[in-house]
């Protein structure tokens, strides 16, 4: 089996590094790291908009410009992320948080290097997953049903609450209050449209994108004005090897890229779950593990090589539904397969048979996307860095414009605005009073599939609860919360054992 | 921010409780064993009505009574509000290009303090710049407004 793998991937290289195949690689990923860059206008946004013009185009090639710019959108999130704490993606949401602090202590250049290397890393490991485990895992996420992602939701959600600065009832508020924001709109089972006070423009909920750039974006710059600490205190980076990470830096995030690298292919198998969870798990992973997890937080480089490792890795893994099953993992991938039935092809457990060169080439050509993102990324640092040399209100004026346009370019509505302008000041308010806000906006992406799940297995069950205990892996998945979530206070009676036996 | 703490668990309490009462009027479904469109909102409600709980008793007796939240610059942060609340109301009636380009000025200006060569300059760069991206090279129809009807009669309008 090895080496059949082996023997139809170097068949497909020969169809990626064809001059055609190439270029639309290159076309690919660098129109996604410049939607990555760009809040407000995701992958999914890019993908739909190119697929009309791929008719006549030979599927192939298709599918490589259009899997490019997935996972070039991953790699183009963490850059404003990192310099302007407006994540792009709702995958890039962890790694504004350590970035940023990172870029606030001159160190974006080697920030944004690790985060393209621990991509890279991660990207090409997730398509060696994909070349040799993609029929064994297709299997394993068949056996997810309703419970098991209620589960496995209920395990990330107690994962980022507890974790994110380790005040769990902090964390649960904000948590609950991702969730309660979720539940505006139209109910995900019924249609029936709830919490919308008359307002036609709430009847589709309330997107994440328009409260993540009000919570982090704006509300940053609005604390900045306030304490006026920050005025002018980017500029000093010294010489240009400063802009590159160290071997310090590299030997840091080695571990955490590997870890991330799992989460990130295995939570981008399950459906639905995709690249954000998995960055948020990756992030609550390595601070369980750091030896130093209360400067989680403040600018740690693990925290910066795990969520993007995890969110690249993603991608990959969300390609073993869509190829082996035909069912999509994420948003983009289901645009992805609306391309692939255009082009006459049906993804499945046929294609690999079927189509073999199609699929061999569409994977080889992942490896050579991921060296091309980071040939293209590396030498660019010292440019994006120079983002930060300009003075604070140029900045605010830029982050504040650019917010307002990204969520404006969202749904082209004007309402958004608004709603982003009231989350600025709320977002402003929760930070001032040391409130995680990562947790809301996880639980605000993954809301309305959590209530979904909860109610299916409701219905299955009969109304009893007991049916998230009566399965093995949603049972286990329930137990890993538990213990997540009294995890501070487990760990603060080991403390305290050891203090007495001490004394 | 001791203040600061408990007047932020008594707004949660009263959302948690608003909330609970906006959920009765969805079918909960307890009592047909088949779940509602009100069960999670009820759920959630008496959750954050009980962490709130817990957020005040624990502000109350451990928070420190420090600087409160609000201690700052609060006149530059109002007036930083009210120059984006003026860019978001305007940007229909002005059009995008009016409304960036007076945001912009007025923050570098009478905010940031900037002299005013400096801060017209930056503020029609910045237009410019953001015009140029999302509306012609990215396609998104940014509000047209005022600002295209004087663009057209100077004969500079393009694009439709």
């Amino acid at each position: 089996m090895l080496f059949e793998a082996c023997h139809s991937l170097l068949q497909g290289f020969s169809v990626a590094l064809s001059l055609k195949n190439l270029c639309y690689c290159f076309i690919g990923v660098t129109v996604g790291n410049i939607v990555g860059v760009l809040p407000g206008f995701g992958p999914v946004s890019a993908v739909a908009i190119l697929i009309p013009l791929m008719y006549g185009v030979e599927p192939v090639s298709a599918i490589i410009l259009l899997a490019g710019i997935y996972y070039g959108a991953m790699y183009g999130g963490s850059i404003t992320s990192i310099l302007l704490k407006i994540p792009g993606e709702s995958s890039s949401v962890m790694t504004a948080i350590d970035g940023y602090e990172l870029a606030l202590k001159g160190r974006a250049g080697p920030a944004l290097g690790i985060s393209a290397i621990a991509s890279f890393v991660a990207g090409t490991l997730s398509v060696i997953f994909l070349t040799f485990f993609a029929p064994l895992l297709a299997s394993f996420a068949l056996s997810f049903g309703a419970p098991e992602y209620f589960s496995l939701m209920v395990m990330g959600f107690a994962a980022v609450a507890v974790l994110s600065t380790g005040d769990a009832l902090k964390g649960g508020i904000s948590a609950v209050l991702g969730i309660i924001l979720a539940t505006v709109g139209s109910d995900v089972i019924t249609g029936i449209p709830r919490f919308h006070f008359g307002s036609i423009y709430l009847l589709d909920g309330i997107d994440f994108l328009v409260v993540a750039i009000g919570v982090f974006a704006i509300a940053e710059v609005l604390d900045n004005v306030v304490t006026k600490s920050k005025f002018g205190q980017r500029l000093s980076y010294g010489k240009w090897t400063n802009l590159l990470p160290s071997l310090n830096d590299l030997k840091v995030s080695f571990w955490p890229t590997i870890r991330a690298t799992f989460i990130g292919f295995t939570t981008g198998v399950l459906p639905g779950a995709g690249a954000t969870i998995a960055s948020f798990i990756s992030y609550a992973t390595e601070k369980r593990v750091s030896k130093y997890p209360e400067k989680f937080g403040t600018g740690v480089m693990e925290a910066v090589a795990g969520p993007e490792a995890a969110n690249n890795a993603a991608t990959g893994g969300a390609m073993v539904p869509l190829l082996t099953l035909g069912i999509p993992g994420s948003n983009v991938t289901a645009v992805m397969l609306g391309a692939l039935m255009m082009l006459g092809l049906q993804p499945g457990p046929l294609l690999f048979k079927e189509h073999p060169t199609f699929v061999w080439g569409f994977i080889a050509s992942m490896y050579v996307g991921n060296v091309m993102l980071l040939i293209l990324n590396i030498p660019l640092i010292g440019v994006f860095v120079q983002v930060l040399r300009l003075s604070f209100p140029i900045i605010a004026i830029l982050v504040l414009e650019i917010s307002l346009v990204g969520v404006y370019a969202f749904n082209n509505n004007i309402f958004d605005l608004y709603i982003m302008f009231v989350f600025g000041i709320i977002g402003f308010l929760l930070k001032k009073l040391d409130f995680p806000l990562a947790p809301m906006i996880l639980a605000l992406v993954l809301g309305r599939m959590f209530e979904e799940h909860c109610r299916r297995s409701l219905i299955i069950s009969d109304g009893s609860f007991t049916i998230f205990l009566t399965r093995p892996i949603s049972l286990t998945l329930l137990v890993v919360a538990v213990l997540v979530m009294f995890y501070p206070m487990i760990l603060d009676f080991i403390r305290q054992h050891r203090k007495g036996k001490d004394k | 921010m001791r203040r600061g703490e408990i007047v932020c668990g008594i707004l949660m309490m009263g959302f948690a409780v608003f909330y609970i009462y906006l959920s009765w009027e969805f079918p909960i479904g307890f009592v047909k064993r088949v779940p509602g469109s009100g069960m999670l909102p009820f759920i959630l409600g008496i959750t954050l009505l009980l962490l709130s709980v817990l957020y005040l008793l624990r502000s109350w007796k451990k928070a420190p009574k420090g600087e409160e939240f609000w201690a700052g610059d609060i006149k530059s942060l109002v007036i930083c509000l009210v120059f984006y609340l003026g860019f978001i109301v305007s940007i229909r009636g002005l059009g995008f290009i009016l409304s960036s380009f007076f945001f912009g000025l007025m923050t570098l200006r009478f905010l940031f303090k900037m002299k005013w060569p400096t801060s017209i300059f930056c503020s029609a760069a910045f237009t410019l710049i953001l015009q140029v991206s999302f509306y012609n090279l990215l396609g998104v129809p940014l509000p047209k407004g005022l600002s295209w009807k004087i663009l057209s009669a100077l004969g500079l309008g393009y694009g439709g």
